[in-house]
């Protein structure tokens, strides 16, 4: 019998196997990898000046970057490449789920969906906590050794207040052409800025800007909205590589967990196999559950058969802002520049009851294509556009938080499909607008009408299926991730936040992860 | 425009695909576009799926009005999701690189460049509203 299964290979569960890597552990995953060919190497840019043989890593042999001609309900940019649309492949196959007002996006992949994050590392503060029953400085040490694990880069600066200090980070990246031109420019109104509830800093990414423990600094290769193979990125695999290379750790790939059962001392794992459909049970002294908000929800219901429960679901609302650098249109494309999210806005004021965030990025490497009718133009205009206006062209993308609402929820059906409802959405557009006004100041200039406001389930932010809450109800768990039901099974990722702020939660709930994983090692 | 089986042999999709070539970029398809695009049809549409091009106006103009106006009022229409495919093909050419990716300022030029295209859309707009009447596409 193993001494602790963890099911999940995505952050949460790297961060608590990380915790536990001297302890014997059972790491069971459905383990789905990109193919092991084409692979993209050097320069993406000079890749595409060159390289006649781009076609199959930058649209597919079976065109997998055209997904979203034929839909209104759009796949993300970046998890359709044909080398990185294994984050999303099996799904909704493996397992069904029907929806109502929600588009999710649900990885069977080694690494999870991180393996295509934004790569931002944000502290929760207290504010943030609020409704959790822990506090920022329960999670602080967590946050320093995932510091020193991951390797972040970043600064200490304006937004210190909603962040904290952070120790022992990287030196930041230098800001790309309209990152850098936006941050001069509110740094002359900074303070007229602040004054309406708007502030403004470097994100803090989990990019190396400096060698640590053999992986590379960032090169500038801007690849990565089309391969998961820049190991300046931290993601989850990196963490599981080293992980295996260790006696004590196994990883099994190929098997979907659909259940347990905790009798005594043990817990026992029903899981299928991926190749044969074949059935096997595992056991362990301890079950951690790190399959996702959705797929963690999906498998308690099932372990307790329970159709009738309504368990909650939390998802940021989101919004994307495209702005014009109007001192950049006709320039050329910023080659050498940082195409991830190089700013972080936060808004508190009176246009929504809680903090929003937001992260502004640079159009420089995905498609052209992916964007080209997004323009208002004709084919021969909108060609003109492409090539003037992208260049000058960032996208604010704003997060709302989230908290549980009757009208959001999942539950198991008798044929053991998945429902998920999610009706009640915060009504958006009036901060929109504000900040349209605001940054126009700036020569930063958009349209209200080319806001737009994806269906819930696209912040890919999912969370509060079985939330960590002081009230001790069977499908909450105590706050070390200890399921009421089933104390022996602890619950490890985003399905314990009680509620969901604005800041992306991945950083979070790997610093959670590894205090469970501590609290079990410390109990046990 | 009615939906009916796409039997069409391979070249009359290569031709298809050779077509919205020139549509788009004014010039001869290199050797490859038109059978990458019928590659591309047959993978990304259901054998259902039948587009006729042939109805459609053959004069450039005329064909870029009806997209637009088309597009403006239905965004995932046939005819726009066809053009679509040559313009992911054409992005993935090396030769294209420079069609899709600036490398030299031109900061000047990009005004009036713009200020055409805007009125020319306008004017695209008014004829390919027109146009939609005669040749309506799904």
């Amino acid at each position: 019998m193993t001494d602790i299964i963890i099911v999940g290979s995505g952050a949460s569960a790297m961060a608590a196997a990380w915790e536990l890597r001297d302890r014997d552990v059972l790491i069971l995953d459905t383990g789905l990898t990109p193919p092991a060919a084409p692979q993209i190497k050097g320069n993406l840019f000079d890749l595409r000046r060159n390289d006649k043989d781009q076609e199959k890593y930058i649209l597919g042999d079976r065109f997998q970057s055209l997904v979203n001609i034929q839909r209104s309900d759009l796949v993300s940019v970046k998890l359709k490449g044909p080398l990185i649309d294994f984050v999303i492949r099996g799904f909704p196959d493996m397992a069904p789920v029907d929806v109502q007002g929600f588009s999710p996006f649900i990885s069977y992949a080694r690494g999870g969906l991180a393996n295509a994050w934004g790569a931002g590392a944000y502290r929760y503060s207290d504010y943030d906590l609020a409704d959790f029953p822990i506090t920022a400085g329960d999670l602080e040490p967590f946050y320093d050794e995932l510091t020193d694990h991951m390797g972040i880069s970043g600064a200490n600066d304006y937004l210190e207040p909603f962040f904290g200090r952070i120790e022992g980070l990287q030196p930041p990246l230098p800001f790309n052409r309209n990152c850098g031109r936006f941050f001069r420019c509110w740094n002359r109104r900074r303070g007229r800025m602040a004054r309406g509830g708007l502030h403004l800093g470097r994100t803090q990414l989990t990019l190396l800007t400096r060698e640590l423990d053999g992986r590379p600094a960032y090169s500038g290769d801007s690849t990565s909205f089309f391969t998961t193979a820049n190991p300046s990125i931290y993601t989850p695999a990196i963490t599981l590589e080293r992980l295996i290379r260790r006696a004590n750790i196994r990883y099994l790939p190929g098997w979907m967990v659909e259940r347990f059962s905790a009798s005594g001392e043990k817990v026992e794992i029903q899981a299928r196999s991926l190749e044969d459909k074949s059935p096997r049970t595992f056991r362990g002294r301890h079950l951690l559950l790190a399959a996702g908000a959705i797929n963690s929800g999906r498998i308690v219901l099932r372990s307790f058969d329970d159709t009738r429960t309504r368990l909650p679901i939390l998802d940021n609302p989101v919004s994307f802002i495209p702005f014009v650098n109007m001192a950049a249109i006709g320039s050329a494309t910023d080659m050498a520049g940082y195409e991830g999210g190089q700013l972080i806005l936060i808004y508190e004021g009176p246009r929504f009851p809680k903090r929003v965030q937001g992260s502004m990025y640079s159009i420089i490497s995905p498609l052209r294509s992916d964007l080209f009718f997004n323009f208002p133009f004709s084919l021969q205009g909108n060609l003109a556009l492409m090539r003037n206006i992208i260049p000058a062209m960032t996208v604010l993308q704003l997060f709302y938080p989230d908290s549980p609402r009757n009208g959001n929820f999942l539950q198991l059906r008798e044929n053991n499909r998945l429902k998920i409802q999610y009706r009640e959405v915060p009504r958006l557009g009036a901060l929109e607008s504000l900040l349209i006004r605001r940054f126009l100041s700036m020569g930063f200039v958009s349209l209200p009408q080319l806001v737009q406001f994806p269906k819930p389930g696209n912040s890919i932010h999912y969370a509060g299926t079985i939330p960590m809450e002081r009230r001790g109800l069977p499908y909450h768990t105590d706050r070390h991730g200890r399921l009421n039901r089933s104390p022996r099974v602890r619950l490890i990722d985003g399905s314990v936040f009680p509620s969901l702020p604005a800041k992306n939660l991945t950083f979070t709930l790997m610093a959670n992860a590894m205090r469970v994983a501590r609290d079990l090692k410390r109990s046990d | 425009m009615t939906s009916a089986p796409d039997n069409r042999p391979g070249r009359d999709l290569t031709g298809e695909g050779e077509a919205f070539y020139h549509l788009l970029f004014g010039k001869k398809a290199p050797i490859g576009t038109g059978d990458a695009y019928a590659r591309a049809c047959r993978i990304l549409f259901p054998p259902q799926e039948h587009f006729p091009l042939e109805p459609l106006p053959h004069s450039r103009s005329a064909l870029e009005a009806l997209e637009l106006a088309t597009r403006l009022a239905k965004p995932l229409n046939q005819l726009t999701r066809r053009v679509h495919i040559i313009l992911y093909i054409a992005e993935a050419d090396p030769g294209h690189f420079s069609t899709f990716v600036p490398q030299r300022s031109n900061r000047i030029g990009a005004w009036p460049r713009l200020g055409f295209h805007f009125i020319r859309t306008i004017v695209l707009f008014i004829r390919g509203t027109w146009l939609r009447r005669r040749y309506p596409i799904d």
